[in-house]
């Protein structure tokens, strides 16, 4: 077997063997096979393997196998490397990028382009092992999104953002500045003294740059920030302060404590006024103004005076305009609805779509999550979360606690949350709403984007991709908002929640896409709602007073010129199984819905103006409407049944002629009508087993009555007060939509 | 992606095609449907104006169906109740705005051309509808066209589009309802599911024959698409889409008839129902009196009015054997089991003597025999479709020509036979000896005697005097059987009324059962002392004066 060397090598001449370097995982094993042979590699000098990209990586008996980006150039060389005359040498091709992995692996990382890499680092000061590099590594070569190896590996929980704060201050010669738990420096920081520093730039900018200034003297400005590397945020300051910038580094958790001291008090100041103070007249701060009183007190004593006079009169002419408002609104409903039966009216967003979107180029997204007594759905919200399909290094999910909801911050705390999820905890004040928390919340976003989830919510992971790619193929500067559909999990735990489910799917599947579709305002639904960040700002956010601020919003965004589409993504969510509960909950909306039309009825010229003739009386009908015809409801039914059992002559002659066949058309014709709509939803939800249960709507209307006469009595008794659903009543949906959505199912 | 840039251009975006089917129906072939459908909606109403006209061919339900929208306008106000809860009642929603257009053109309803005109009207519907679904079941154009032609030149189907008469109405609104399911299985499209769904309920307010033809229809869907997707929930779901609104609208239907006329099934067992009208004898035919209880002779005339279209049968049993054969294939299966609907009912019927055995009962073998025949040319391998569509039209060419034989034969063409002469055989007698004719004249005569004596204030039963009202010019002069008060004033008429006309009673005959009579069986005779005759016509209709011992 044993000949010349050059013989030897002259063998290898006709091999053409590629060989892959990288370790690889066995088929039900969790540990990585390493498929280089570090014994062996040390048969040639580091610096000689280095030099001339090769690497020694496998012996059999006498036979050494050498990897080579290009065998052939070495030939030459060959005899300068000493190596063994001992062996033979077989050789194969490799990639240059599996070759240099390996020799670091085997000798050791160098940083190529100049001081020590992140992984090299992190590896020698033993914070990470070679399992965890190896594995981080693996995951960035196939990661499209282009993430950062410290990002991965945060990601993974092998690290904190300290770690990397040390790291990137190791590497790059920067000074290093701890501003956590210490109290005497943060003081200082958010004092007057750095007033101007602070001033050079919007509060938003910290916020999305991760920095905070740490000193300012006639020729320096010092700052601490987490992205050495931001040379966007630097050239703005160096710019605006006409200083020399001195930069140290720190953690992201740094800067955001050092932010919280400085404008936490605002913020929460803000989250309760800057909708007021932007646009007084859209807030329901004041439910009712004194020109709705002094109407409404004019009109009951009309009615009273006429009751009194020409009962008959004044009772047809109530009946008149009641059976006519009725009528209307229904049909108005119907006929919106049957846009969407005849044809699409959503987006439709296909995995092809997404594809084109490219994933470098996704832009930081804002998650906020309002948490209130829900300590039992967190460790599941978390899951269900940390499945959303997007890089995590630009996702920003801000998980908003009350201060005085010491359970689930305790829970939270002990958690351990990504480093993407931060605790955000909302200051105590009134209105004590989830408007108020998710304006403390878009108050720190850093994202371009920003999405509402509830606590029990379980998106679709694609749902954000989905989001982007219309915001980015629409090129639409007046879309500001895409409503994802809301659905439940457990819809079939009992008769209640199949009736909520379809109606649902009725409001999802039918009304809102027809509403988009005919350019009508859209009440959004409670959550999966995704602004333009920018624009959600400029709007002044969600009204705090507002017990339906999602409705409340889409009215606003559309009078403001703005567009909301509705997309072919669906959250899961919880419905209320519970009938006390479900009452609590509905009451709220039709509460919400009430204090949102006297809001924006309080200038009925100027809203038609705003929202143009369709748009005007699809507000009417939706936000108007639906809270009516639930409060008529019983008094309609009361009537019909004084009519037809009693044979009241008076309301013989208060129903007479066409008001008694449009109260007929409303009666028969209408509740079929809508009846069907709400087998329609289902059907096009392909909810198929809720079809025969929408036939029992009916009675699912006479609680949706109750719960409006609660509403009512609530909006003069307590206007802004937030009736809280109690989630964590179908946990076993939860956690198993969960796990389907994170098996894909 | 399937996204688009704005509403606005959503609004015109077209329906996105599906992956094996055409979603929508291209705009070319729905503008060849609708040129069809109007010439078609002109060829009937010339037939009809030339029937009604011409040849003074008038038949009695139109013609009553067409005052019933009269009746609900007589005063000048609306009432539902006038509309009398015994005829399904679309048709005489759809004659009101005909019967306050009357004074305009009074043969709108002296000579019910109004259901003359809604024939025509839905006759058009039916071949537009037939168009699409031929295309949909990959005719070609020109083959769409000429079998779309021949199924309106069918004779029974021509005259039923032309007369006034409901019975091609329902085919035609039968075939919208099968244009959408087809669709809907075909596309998914949730649109022609619901508006299959409507042309359903829509057919149940025209005849009742929608009960069992909707009921066959639902119960194959349902099994179909369990079978063939084995979700029982999706076919329950669907099933009850189809159905929901016609099982509403038999439901509503009732409860009116519940409020208004205290009898919830007052269309099935009223004294103008079919059932009671045969237990008069007055449609006591040999054929009727066959298949009276005897099962082989009900079954023998149901199959035998397959004359009507006998292609029917060959078409009905290959789409069967299609079935299975090959996989259940829910279009198939549905218009297989539809077609037996309107067969079935007429079965229970005449076995259980509770119907006469009219040809145009039977009509249904014409809209769904073409539909089952280009199921079955669809299903073949498309190199051989279009030779067969072609050939297939000399099979529709003999099926017409047996109708049109059928159509002469006094037995299997029980009610349209008179027509075939008045119209074709030289051997026919006056033209206005129909029989409707006469009563229309008669009726004209009536109502001049009361025009003329304007102090009459008269009670009148629409179910035998129904051709005065529309000759009458001052409706204050007439309280008729629809007005709510009108049972409380024939019990008390003194002072509320002052005369009463009133048909010969005689036994076994439709005068026997009018409300008058039943009231008070000796008027007509002048056995009732309260009452003076005061005139007395030729047909033997009188009017009595009420006097003042009157209760």
């Amino acid at each position: 077997m044993k000949g010349t060397l050059k013989q030897r090598v002259a063998d290898t001449r006709e091999s053409e063997t590629f060989v892959s370097l990288r370790p690889y995982r066995l088929d039900g094993s969790d540990s990585l096979v390493d498929p280089v042979d570090p014994t062996t590699a040390r048969i040639i000098p580091a610096d000689a393997a280095r030099r001339h990209q090769l690497l020694a990586f496998a012996r059999v008996g006498t036979c050494v196998w050498l990897a080579a980006v290009h065998p052939h150039d070495i030939m030459g060389t060959f005899m300068e490397l000493g190596l063994p005359s001992s062996y033979t040498y077989r050789w194969c091709y490799a990639e240059r990028e599996d070759l240099l992995f390996a020799q670091d692996r085997v000798y050791g990382m160098v940083d190529r382009e100049g001081g020590e890499r992140l992984g090299s680092y992190l590896l020698r000061t033993g914070r990470i092992t070679t399992q965890d590099l190896v594995a981080a590594l693996a995951d960035q070569n196939v990661d499209e999104a282009g993430q950062k190896l410290g990002a991965i590996l945060l990601q993974r929980g092998v690290i904190t953002n300290w770690n990397i704060a040390e790291a990137v201050a190791s590497q790059r010669g920067y000074p290093l500045i701890d501003l956590l738990g210490q109290t005497a420096l943060t003081n200082n920081l958010v004092s007057s003294r750095l007033d101007g520093a602070w001033a050079l730039a919007e509060e938003r900018f910290w916020h999305r740059h991760l920095m905070v200034p740490l000193d300012e003297d006639e020729q320096t400005l010092t700052v601490a920030m987490v992205d050495v590397d931001d040379r966007e945020a630097l050239e703005y300051l160096e710019k605006t302060a006409k200083k020399r910038l001195r930069v140290f580094v720190t953690g992201s958790r740094d800067v955001v404590h050092v932010l919280n001291q400085r404008f936490g008090a605002t913020q929460s100041l803000e989250s309760q006024l800057s909708l007021f103070r932007l646009r007084p007249e859209d807030s329901a701060a004041t439910p009712v103004s004194r020109a709705q009183w002094l109407w409404m007190l004019a009109l009951l004593m009309v009615a009273m005076v006429g009751f009194i006079l020409r009962p008959v009169w004044t009772g047809t002419f109530l009946a008149a305009t009641v059976e006519v408002v009725y009528a209307s609104v229904s049909l108005f409903r119907l006929m919106t609805m049957s846009a969407a039966i005849r044809s699409n009216t959503e987006y439709v967003v296909t995995e092809a779509d997404m594809q084109s979107v490219p994933p470098t180029s996704l832009p930081e997204y804002t998650v906020l999550v309002p948490l209130y007594k829900e300590a039992d759905v967190l460790p599941m919200l978390t899951k269900a979360l940390q499945q959303l399909r997007y890089p995590k290094d630009r996702l920003d999910v801000k998980l908003l606690l009350e201060e005085d909801d010491r359970e689930t911050l305790e829970v939270a705390l002990n958690a351990r949350l990504p480093s993407y999820m931060e605790i955000v905890v909302v200051p105590h004040s009134e209105p004590q709403t989830k408007p108020k928390a998710c304006n403390y919340g878009l108050a720190k976003a850093r994202g371009e984007y920003v999405v509402i989830f509830d606590a029990e919510d379980v998106p679709e992971p694609d749902q954000l991709l989905k989001a982007v790619t219309i915001f980015r193929e629409e090129q639409n500067e007046n879309l500001a908002c895409i409503q994802a559909k809301l659905s439940y999990y457990n819809e079939n735990q009992n008769i209640l929640t199949r009736w909520f489910t379809a109606e649902y799917s009725n409001w999802f599947e039918l009304l809102l896409p027809s509403l988009f579709r005919l350019d009508m305002p859209i009440p959004l639904g409670g959550t999966s709602n995704h602004f333009r960040t920018d624009v959600l700002r400029a709007l002044g956010a969600w009204d705090p007073f507002n017990v339906t601020e999602d409705a409340d919003l889409g009215i606003r965004l559309h009078k403001s010129g703005y567009r909301t589409g509705v997309m072919n993504s669906t959250t899961f969510e919880e419905a209320n199984s519970d009938f006390v509960n479900w009452v609590r909950q509905r009451s709220r909306w039709v509460k919400g819905y009430i204090q949102t039309w006297f809001v924006h009825m309080r200038h009925p010229v100027r809203l038609f103006e705003e929202l143009g003739n369709v748009g005007f009386w699809g507000f009417q009908s939706t936000i108007g409407g639906m809270p009516l015809q639930f409060l008529l409801n019983p008094i309609l039914w009361g009537l019909t049944v004084a009519w037809y059992v009693f044979g009241s002559s008076y309301l013989q002659h208060v129903f007479s002629g066409w008001i008694y066949y449009l109260g007929n058309v409303s009666l028969f014709f209408g509740n079929v009508a809508f009846i069907y709509a709400n087998l329609m939803g289902v059907v096009k939800a392909q909810r198929w087993s809720l079809a025969k249960w929408c036939l029992l709507t009916p009675v699912y209307w006479v609680f949706m009555s109750i719960a409006a006469y609660k509403a009512l009595y609530q909006f003069f008794l307590r206007p802004s007060y937030w009736e809280k659903t109690i989630h964590g009543m179908a946990s076993e949906h939860f956690a198993s939509t969960v796990d389907q959505m994170g098996a894909g199912m | 992606m399937g996204m688009v840039a704005s509403s606005q251009e959503l609004l015109n975006q077209e329906p996105n095609p599906s992956q094996f089917f055409p979603q929508g129906v291209p705009r070319a072939v729905r503008r060849i449907g609708l040129t069809m459908a109007l010439l078609s909606g002109v060829v009937s109403l010339t037939t009809g104006y030339l029937l009604v006209f011409r040849y003074h061919q008038l038949f009695g339900d139109a013609i009553s169906r067409a005052i019933v929208g009269m009746y609900m306008t007589w005063d000048g106000h609306f009432h539902l109740a006038a509309m009398g809860f015994y005829w399904s009642p679309l048709l005489s929603l759809f004659s009101v705005p005909f019967a306050l257009a009357r004074h305009w053109w009074p043969p709108l309803m002296t000579y019910g051309f109004s259901a003359n005109i809604l024939s025509a009207l839905f006759a058009a519907v039916g071949v537009y509808h037939l168009y699409r679904i031929l295309w949909r079941f990959g005719l070609s154009q020109w083959a769409s066209v000429v079998w779309t032609s021949l199924y309106l030149l069918n004779p029974l189907i021509l005259l039923y589009s032309a007369n006034g008469m409901s019975d091609a109405i329902e085919c035609a609104i039968l075939l919208a309802m099968v244009d959408g399911l087809v669709e809907y299985l075909q596309t998914d499209r949730l649109g022609a599911l619901v508006r299959s769904a409507t042309w359903l309920a829509a057919a149940f307010m025209v005849r009742y024959e929608s009960v069992p033809i909707g009921a066959c229809l639902g119960i194959a869907l349902v099994l179909s698409i369990w079978i063939r997707t084995k979700n029982w929930y999706r076919a329950e779901a669907i099933g009850l889409a189809l159905l929901f609104p016609i099982v509403m609208a038999g439901i509503i239907w009732m409860l009116l008839g519940a409020m208004i006329m205290h009898n919830p099934f007052y269309f099935l067992n009223s004294r103008y129902s079919n059932g009671a009208q045969i237990s008069t004898g007055s449609y006591n035919f040999p054929q009727v009196l066959a298949a009276r209880h005897h099962l082989g002779v009900t079954l023998y005339q149901v199959f035998r009015f397959m004359d009507n279209f006998w292609a029917y049968a060959p078409a009905a049993v290959t789409v069967a054997v299609l079935q299975f054969r090959r996989r259940t294939d829910s279009i198939g299966i549905s218009l297989l089991a539809a077609s037996f609907g309107a067969p079935l009912l007429q079965i229970v019927l005449l076995y259980s003597h509770r119907s006469a055995d009219w040809q145009r009962f039977f009509i249904y073998y014409i809209p769904f025999g073409f539909l089952l025949f280009a199921y079955v040319i669809w299903k073949l391998p498309i190199r051989w479709r279009s030779w067969f569509a072609w050939m297939g039209c000399f099979a529709l060419v003999a099926s017409n020509y047996a109708a049109l034989e059928a159509m002469k034969s006094p037995v299997w063409g029980n009610g349209d036979t008179s027509v075939y002469q008045a119209v074709f055989d030289s051997q026919r007698g006056s033209l206005k000896d129909n029989a409707n004719y006469m009563t229309l004249e008669q009726g004209e005569v009536e109502a001049h005697y009361i025009n003329a004596h304007p102090h009459l204030v008269v009670l009148i039963s629409t179910f035998d005097s129904p051709l005065v009202m529309p000759f009458i010019r001052r409706p204050g002069q007439i309280i008729f059987s629809g007005e709510p008060s009108y049972d409380s004033i024939l019990e008390n008429p003194l002072g509320r009324a002052n005369a009463i006309l009133t048909v010969p009673n005689s036994p076994h005959s439709l005068g026997a059962d009018t409300s008058i009579n039943r009231m008070y069986p000796g008027l007509w005779a002048g056995h009732v002392s309260w009452t003076k005759l005061i005139h007395q016509w030729k047909n033997g209709d009188r009017l009595y004066a009420v006097l003042k011992d009157a209760p």
